[in-house]
């Protein structure tokens, strides 16, 4: 009988093992089941912050610049779905862009793990991919803990996909932000950066998790959200098909 | 500072290495193998290590700051903290008070921090390589012992995101067949029981030797600082290289401005690039200057041919002209 094969991000991942491994004092309450299994199903629900860090990404991926005139504030700055800064606000990520003139953006990713139950093809997007080194850009509202990041699956499984030894998280700080209307209030810190590596043992804990995911998926029945569509075929294609075949 | 033309690789720096372990695994004594070490002892912990280096036994910061001033690192090669924790707490949260007294702790946390990055630089800037020893802390979950450094919030974040390698020291019990014999072992690699760890070097756990052998002398400059040093220039040269090649890739691909010959043969090379993550960079960028220059694979016919779409009357009527062409929004221009 042939092994079923299904597919899942790495935002699917790491919100599992944020469930099954990353539960504390700190952030109880956020990782519940219910969240994952709104993640596994492709539910998305993104509030005002990761709107305005939707927008800050928006400003990193374009490499030219996309400055427009607001006329209702009389200031040039960048405008995403009503999410505006001002080009002083955005001066920090217009530096960390200077920064890394060779850095290519959004790069689809995706690899084929095999779990006890089922074949999984794993896909993510890269913000960006410079030398040796893969970047993460995060946009944070509250204090953040370097320790998350070091213990998250994320940068593994993209290491793991990339063939790649070297990740760096580059995280913007922003002071002022609750809700939409505050946009134009919004302060952003210059970016912090810390690089992870990959280790000894790396593909192992992926590999545990990924038999942790199988094992849970089946037990919740969640099969059918994990099977491949267009879109998803879409995406695997993206990051495996050659750009032609001759 | 020099210049550094972009074919040059950066100079070796100091290197800033966080050795935590369980009690009794000889974390103090390893740090003092270092090159030319001077102990910044704040819980007098070099009285109870293995042998002797010169030390400096904290009584305030201010005082510790002066001598740095007047040139108290000199004959040293590296700065030793023992432990950061009592270091960061006693002494600079202490130093920050007195500098401007607040009831605010998160105020209080944010100077605190601040001195230390301060501490950090100056160290760095003497180009002496720093070791910050600290003791464990540790939970159970479930069948396993988790470790953490035992360094207060916001401080241990810092040195997280600074550090260059963070290792753990444990003991670990060997069956022989002339009995079971205890080692102590320093690990860089992360694992469920200790998830901080941190291995630019890629080095292997090491067992630390006996401290009356002749391996002892030097070990951690030896095995620990140098390969890290070697390493990080060794990435740093490897980017250099990388970013090279990515430079002349981008070039290439930028002068091409169409054709399905054009397209085929930098594509071509493309699939040839090793290793796979500079491949998957180049490729990716092709693929977004294939569509900024309004191209595309057709697979039926298997030619590259330029995307046509007739517009519309209506979208040709308002179709804008090139002064408001940019001020449509952010993804006007998105596609490279």
């Amino acid at each position: 009988m042939e092994r079923p094969l299904y597919t899942c991000r790495v935002t699917a991942l790491e919100t599992f093992r944020l469930f099954l491994h990353g539960q504390t004092e700190r952030n109880e309450g956020f990782n519940t089941e219910a969240n994952l299994i709104d993640t596994v199903k492709g539910i998305h629900r993104a509030g005002d912050k990761a709107d305005f860090g939707t927008l800050g990404h928006a400003i990193i991926e374009n490499r030219k610049d996309n400055r427009k005139w607001m006329a209702d504030i009389g200031r040039w700055g960048y405008d995403l779905n009503g999410y505006k800064i001002t080009t002083d606000q955005a001066m920090p990520i217009l530096d960390y862009i200077q920064q890394y003139p060779r850095m290519v953006r959004e790069i689809t990713l995706s690899k084929l793990y095999k779990a006890r139950y089922f074949d999984l093809i794993v896909t993510g997007h890269a913000d960006g991919l410079n030398g040796i080194v893969c970047h993460d850009n995060k946009f944070k509202f509250s204090p953040y803990e370097v320790s998350d990041y070091i213990d998250s699956m994320q940068w593994k499984l993209y290491l793991d996909m990339l063939k790649m030894k070297h990740f760096q998280y580059d995280m913007f700080r922003v002071h002022g932000f609750e809700v939409k209307a505050n946009s134009l209030k919004a302060r952003i810190d210059p970016c912090e950066s810390f690089l992870l590596h990959a280790y000894e043992g790396m593909e192992r804990d992926i590999q545990v998790l990924i038999e942790e995911f199988s094992e849970w998926a089946i037990y919740r029945k969640l099969e059918s959200f994990l099977e491949i569509n267009e879109d998803k075929y879409n995406t695997i294609m993206a990051s495996e098909m050659p750009i032609y075949q001759p | 500072m020099p210049l550094i033309e972009t074919t040059e690789s950066f100079p070796e720096r100091p290197v800033l290495i966080i050795l935590a372990g369980t009690p009794f695994s000889f974390k103090t004594s390893t740090a003092m193998t270092a090159s030319k070490p001077l102990l910044i002892d704040s819980e007098r912990g070099g009285e109870r290590a293995h042998g002797r280096v010169p030390t400096f036994l904290i009584n305030t910061y201010a005082e510790l700051e002066s001598e740095i001033q007047g040139g108290l690192l000199e004959r040293f090669d590296t700065v030793i903290t023992d432990t950061v924790k009592s270091f960061l707490d006693d002494h600079i949260w202490e130093h920050a008070l007195t500098l401007a007294y607040t009831k605010n702790k998160q105020k209080l946390f944010g100077e605190t921090g601040d001195i230390f990055k301060k501490f950090v630089s100056k160290v760095k800037a003497q180009k002496k390589d720093l070791v910050f020893v600290s003791h464990e802390k540790s939970k159970d979950e479930d069948d396993a012992r988790i470790y953490d450094l035992d360094i207060t919030g916001g401080s241990k974040q810092l040195l997280l995101r600074m550090a260059d390698q963070v290792g753990f020291a444990y003991k670990q019990q060997l069956k022989t067949p002339t009995g079971v014999i205890t080692q102590t072992v320093i690990t860089f690699n992360p694992k469920k029981e200790w998830p901080f760890c941190k291995n630019v070097a890629g080095l292997a756990d090491i067992v630390i030797p006996d401290r009356y052998s002749n391996e002892w002398a030097g070990f951690m400059d030896r095995e620990i600082i140098q390969p890290t040093k070697q390493a990080i220039s060794s990435m740093s040269e490897d980017q250099r290289k990388a970013l090279e090649i990515v430079a002349q890739y981008q070039d290439t691909i930028d002068s091409i401005a169409g054709g399905d010959v054009e397209l085929k043969a930098i594509s071509e090379e493309v699939k040839k690039i090793e290793p796979e993550g500079l491949k998957k960079q180049i490729k990716a960028y092709l693929s977004q200057h294939i569509k900024s220059i309004g191209w595309k694979w057709n697979a039926n016919d298997k030619v590259f041919e330029p995307v046509f779409t007739e517009p519309s009357a209506t979208e040709a009527e308002n179709a804008p002209t090139d002064s408001e062409s940019n001020t449509n929004g952010l993804f006007a221009d998105s596609a490279k």
